[in-house]
């Protein structure tokens, strides 16, 4: 007898919830078939590292943006950190491209261990000590008047380690992540800085005092990127021009 | 006491039981109006009704005049994009396409001008105003359609003008237009600040919209001679013509084919068996144009053989060549492309009433058009609207991995002396008087790729290396090699050699029997009419006569429901009956017509 009344309110919640979903549903993307090709050279690096190269180890997916203005959506990506290129894992043919940086704008990835996307970008930076320009794939902590990017390579540390391959000790050399953050100005100058308050404000000595009153009050001593964040977002806040 | 309980306890069922059904019935409803909704969105080829006006600025013309024109769009229910690609074809009386053009729409106006060449016989023509989706079968009517009437400036007998014995013109022309108000409901009021004027002298007109419920989305105003509106005769119908779409090769295009061209033009077609004429599905179709960068381009055949590329505004204005992956042909086939303005329309003239006037009127219009021609006077002005979107390249690399410019070195006789001395990646081999060639791989010293490498000359594929081979170094302007393994997209290249020519050399190239050349899609550039402005009286303008029969044309106006709209012009130097004519359309995308006429003494 309960049985009998409970069956058609389950019935109805179940069109209810059918009703919720179609209406959610998306509207078809009709631009897929018009979706730039992208180009680069089939290439699988050869592994001779101790470590990771790669920023995300698994293949995530994500969107590349052309120079062009036009966008990939919905590609197996993958950042390598040590050679500074993205790669791209083919959806027919399962090759591995490593895409031609010259023709991307940046790409987006998605981190699933913190479920959330990583926005890259192709940015110039100077180099300190020569003042040569390169360009390098950076991503976007904050977007603002100056915007603070995180270039996430992945370099020698000089150590070798031993690994077990094939029943033998062969001998690797070891990578492992580094950072580097910039500053971006909207004229696209860069400059870098260094994740601490003294040199952060010894980048910005005609604000200084203000800056490092406000840092003092909010406790910020600049030991994380989020912090880090939070002292570039007062940065942007106190509309320092250079 | 127990019977009346039991009694209201199944009162009370039955009463759940009827809400429950009640409430499963508009479920299910529900997810079925949900479901053709998306249906709807999913398929706005055939459901958004997209509706095109076109106004001229008059119904007569000579042949070598301007015809002035506009178009509006009503946007349909589901695709509510701003920019449009439209065509716009003049077709006679025979069915016979005199003029093909393509427009973009801006914020869904476009306002231009069409020159009427002299070679066009006397007689009546149709203005076809359509877009990619109206090309479809079921959407035929959808398309719009106006007629005029153009004389030859040299037709002397102009037996093509069939007079009538009825009413004067404006009597017919404003009985007609009242029947159309009467049936819409309102139109806005002309007004003029008198109703005689001199020579050259300025008119100020007034419109004020009716008041009513719907505004006026768009207006356009023409003022011209009234011998150049024409009335129709009682059964005509140019404007509501069902379309009869004969049979053609084109009858079986799926409904995929018909794309709304909302931002790009979008090249359309299908690849068949040379034998038995069925769609080849998964075919490669490449695109190409030449130009000093590798662009590159290229789309897969769908099942039934059909395949579409969007047509970027860097491909506008430039030749096109499509050709057939042969790694992906496993029959011998054959590349049609759909043409755009394939629309069998039938050429149903209409039928115009010819006042007695009307033969004098079109005489005299000849001789004014003659002298016009003589003065070399245009009263057009290209509008400055930006019609190119940003231009997306698709480019097959960005920088190549080695370049050489011929010119640097000594001269050399043709392109394997070229490759042996300057192109140290590329190797030329003969076999039996014919090349091969292989390039070397950058990664991996001394050693080649299996198979040739895509050859391209000034962008454009080249099938085989041997069409090069007679190129010097006089006749090249760069060689760019890209040695690597190369991806684009799901094709795969063993290498890519670019050659670009100093003098179009791709013109010489023999194309194989599955390319295609199309000499390229180009857009109208808006145009507006710009009369003489007698305010400026200088030297010049007294001496220069002034003939106009079309004295003002300002499409584009908007009107709000309160206000008016001022605008004025000058008069020309021909005397007359002239009469003031405003069309537009409501937000509901009703038609009004208002007429008002002065007199030119």
């Amino acid at each position: 007898m309960k049985s009998q009344k409970i069956q058609p309110i389950l019935l109805i919640c179940m069109l209810l919830v059918a009703t919720e979903a179609r209406l959610q549903q998306p509207a078809s993307n009709h631009n897929q078939d018009f979706q730039p090709h992208l180009a680069g050279e089939v290439y699988s690096p050869t592994a001779i590292f101790s470590g990771s190269p790669y920023y995300i180890n698994a293949w995530s997916i994500g969107q590349v943006f052309l120079k062009a203005g036009k966008t990939a959506d919905s590609c197996m990506l993958r950042y390598d950190g040590y050679l500074d290129e993205l790669f791209w894992l083919t959806h027919d043919s399962y090759d591995q491209v490593m895409l031609d940086k010259d023709l991307i704008a940046g790409f987006r990835l998605f981190d699933a261990s913190r479920q959330q996307w990583i926005d890259f970008e192709q940015i110039e930076v100077s180099d300190p000590l020569t003042g040569a320009k390169r360009k390098i794939f950076a991503q976007l902590l904050l977007q603002d008047e100056l915007s603070l990017y995180v270039y996430r390579y992945v370099r020698e540390t000089g150590a070798t380690t031993s690994v077990m391959q094939a029943g033998q000790l062969v001998s690797r050399r070891v990578i492992g992540p580094e950072y580097q953050y910039f500053l971006l100005d909207k004229n696209g100058d860069s400059r870098r800085i260094q994740m601490n308050r003294r040199s952060f404000l010894q980048s910005f000595p005609e604000k200084r005092r203000e800056l490092r009153w406000e840092l003092r009050r909010m406790r910020n001593r600049i030991r994380n990127e989020q912090q880090l964040v939070s002292a570039v977002r007062l940065l942007n806040a106190l509309h320092i021009n250079e | 006491m127990d019977i009346l309980t039991n009694k209201w306890k199944h009162k009370a069922n039955v009463l759940m039981h009827k809400t429950y059904l009640s409430l499963l019935w508009i479920l299910l409803m529900a997810n079925v109006l949900v479901g053709s909704t998306a249906l709807q969105a999913e398929s706005n080829d055939f459901s958004g009704r997209d509706i095109l006006f076109l106004h001229t600025d008059r119904d007569l013309y000579i042949a070598g005049e301007n015809l002035y024109f506009q178009i509006y769009h009503i946007e349909g229910i589901a695709n509510k994009a701003t920019g449009r690609l439209t065509y716009l074809v003049l077709q006679n009386q025979h069915g016979h396409l005199i003029k093909k053009l393509i427009l973009r729409l801006n914020n869904h106006r476009f306002h231009g001008r069409i020159y009427l060449p002299d070679t066009l016989s006397t007689g009546s023509y149709q203005l076809i105003t359509y877009t990619n989706q109206m090309r479809h079968p079921d959407q035929l009517h959808q398309k719009h359609k106006t007629a005029v009437f153009i004389a030859n400036r040299f037709d002397e007998t102009l037996e093509g003008l069939k007079l009538n014995t009825s009413d004067s013109l404006i009597r017919t022309f404003s009985h007609q237009n009242r029947k159309m108000d009467a049936r819409r409901g309102y139109s806005p009021t002309l007004k003029t600040d008198r109703t005689t004027y001199g020579r050259r002298e300025k008119v100020k007109l007034q419109i004020n919209p009716a008041s009513g419920p719907n505004s006026l989305q768009h207006l356009s105003v023409t003022v011209a001679h009234h011998l150049s509106f024409l009335a129709h005769n009682e059964d005509g119908k140019p404007e509501a013509e069902q379309l009869h779409e004969t049979e053609s090769e084109y009858q079986t295009q799926t409904q995929s084919a018909y794309h709304h061209e909302n931002e790009n033009l979008i090249l359309e077609g299908r690849v068949i068996d040379r034998h038995s004429d069925a769609g080849l599905a998964n075919v490669r179709v490449t695109l190409s144009t030449p130009d000093s960068l590798l662009n590159f381009n290229y789309a897969n055949t769908g099942d039934n053989g059909d395949f579409h590329l969007s047509i970027h505004d860097f491909y506008l204005d430039k030749p096109l060549y499509l050709s057939l992956d042969t790694s992906s042909l496993e029959a011998a086939a054959r590349l049609l492309v759909f043409d755009k303005f394939d629309i069998r329309s039938s050429a149903q003239p209409a039928s115009f009433r010819f006042l007695p006037q009307h033969k004098a009127y079109v005489q005299s219009s000849q001789e004014y058009v003659r002298i016009s021609k003589a003065f070399e006077l245009d009263y057009t002005r290209q509008t400055a609207e930006e019609l190119k979107a940003p231009s997306y390249r698709p480019l097959l690399y960005a920088v190549p991995k080695h370049t050489v410019k011929p010119s640097l070195f000594m001269p050399l006789n043709d392109f394997h002396e070229i490759s042996r001395e300057l192109l140290s990646p590329l190797r030329l081999r003969r076999q039996a008087n014919r090349f091969l060639a292989r390039m070397q791989i950058e990664r991996t010293a001394y050693q080649f790729f299996d198979k040739q490498p895509a050859v391209f000359l000034d962008a454009i594929p080249v099938a085989d290396i041997n069409a090069i081979i007679p190129l010097e170094s006089a006749d090249i302007k760069r060689i760019e090699m890209q040695n690597f393994h190369w991806a684009y997209g799901s094709m795969r290249f063993d290498g890519i050699l670019a050659v670009f020519s100093k003098a179009e050399a791709y013109r010489r190239l023999n194309l194989p029997e599955h390319a295609s050349m199309i000499e390229g899609y180009s857009l109208l550039q808006p145009a507006a009419y710009q009369p003489p402005d007698y305010r400026l009286q200088g030297e010049q303008l007294t001496r220069t006569p002034d003939l106009r029969q079309l004295l003002h044309w300002q499409p584009d106006i908007q009107l709000k429901d309160a206000g008016s709209f001022d605008t004025s012009f000058f008069t020309g130097d021909l005397k007359g009956l002239y009469l003031i004519k405003a069309e537009g359309i409501t937000i509901d995308g009703k038609r009004v017509t208002a007429v008002s006429s002065f007199i030119v003494e």
